[in-house]
């Protein structure tokens, strides 16, 4: 840049209160002596107004997001770890048992699946109310049943003291 | 606390074997070194590829970080920039900043410019709410001298001060601030020279 005098201010001086300006920070006298050296200096003007335009553009670029595996990858290559945090948790290893019950669950779905059927429940429902009134008819009380009472002997004794409690 | 104490501590903690403290560390910075190298680099797949070498070098390094030659940031900022210029060499791209002299079409690698901007009518504000004014800048930007671009980048993308720049790049704040100065206008020129409406 030539060493040039507009308004007692060289193109040198110039370009180093550049940034200032740019940066709103310049002032007072110095200010207005590099203003008025932007407009006389055919070299100075353009480059302040250029140097304001790119400014103006960069302020465009905004922070780009890094990939998602950064991290991670940046650990695995430096000190091998590999948090949990960082990875999917692993599924832990099923017991016997459980493999047992998944597949007796898989076995039984359809059957489990039929019967929840509103149709099917409401036959249930049915079938548990006849034969629940046949017991209290025959005098049947669930909580005084014994194993013993189960037995043909004890189930016709039971019949004919209800029978003869009808009569 | 401020950040430059919490990155004191963490590095103590790394260097005392702390894997969690080198965890917290590579969480607090790759972003900012991530966005130095995307800006400086061009590619988010060179940008990645460097950000690693970046941690990589710093993990292997970390015990020569001394605080009282200047904060953390700063020292990891020159780490990636050496990187930066090393990956520049040794994949010679030659990209330095276009003569004002030669015409647009006249670059082998001429950007078509004026194709990627959406609306010529419109003013530089409107367009830049666009991605596409991002990326237009953001590939002019790659037209500037690596000397002329580290100092942009750190200035107007990272926000560092001329003395924090000066220690990174290792020149005067002199040449820091002559370089954004001429960073700036190169790069305003790029724009206008294919987008005159625009300007």
């Amino acid at each position: 840049m030539a060493a040039e005098h507009h308004n007692d201010m060289q193109c040198s001086e110039f370009d180093a209160l550049l940034s200032d300006a740019l940066d709103q920070i310049l002032a007072g006298p110095k200010a207005q002596a590099f203003q008025a050296h932007a407009k006389s200096c055919p070299v100075c003007g353009p480059l302040l107004a250029e140097a304001e335009m790119g400014k103006r553009w960069l302020e465009q670029l905004v922070e780009v997001e890094p990939p998602q595996h950064l991290v991670h990858n940046i650990l695995a290559a430096t000190t091998g770890i590999d948090t949990a945090r960082l990875r999917a948790p692993a599924a832990a290893q099923p017991s016997w048992l459980d493999r047992v019950a998944a597949w007796t669950s898989a076995a039984f779905r359809p059957i489990v699946a039929i019967a929840k059927q509103p149709r099917f429940a409401m036959s249930f429902g049915m079938a548990f109310f006849s034969l629940s009134i046949s017991l209290s008819l025959a005098g049947v009380k669930l909580g005084d049943l014994r194993h013993v009472d189960l037995r043909p002997s004890s189930i016709r004794r039971s019949y004919y003291e209800t029978s003869g409690k009808v009569v | 606390m401020e950040d430059p104490q919490v990155a004191v501590l963490l590095v103590r903690r790394c260097i005392s074997g702390d894997a969690a403290a080198w965890e917290e560390l590579v969480g607090r910075y790759h972003r900012r070194i991530y966005n130095i190298c995307y800006r400086f680099a061009g590619s988010a797949d060179d940008a990645q590829d460097l950000t690693q070498e970046v941690f990589i070098k710093m993990y292997r390094t970390l015990n020569s970080y001394d605080m009282e030659r200047g904060a953390f940031m700063t020292w990891v900022t020159t780490m990636a920039r050496n990187l930066l210029v090393d990956h520049f060499r040794k994949t010679k791209q030659d990209r330095v900043t276009d003569s004002l002299d030669v015409a647009p079409s006249e670059r082998e690698d001429a950007m078509p410019l004026r194709e990627q901007l959406p609306d010529s009518a419109a003013t530089p504000d409107a367009l830049a709410q666009s991605q596409q004014v991002g990326e237009t800048v953001h590939r002019a930007l790659q037209k500037l001298s690596p000397d002329l671009r580290e100092a942009v980048i750190l200035r107007d993308l990272q926000d560092m001060d001329y003395k924090e720049i000066a220690t990174v790049l290792k020149v005067p704040e002199g040449t820091v601030k002559s370089r954004i100065n001429r960073g700036r206008a190169e790069l305003a020129r790029l724009l206008q020279r294919t987008y005159k409406q625009v300007m």
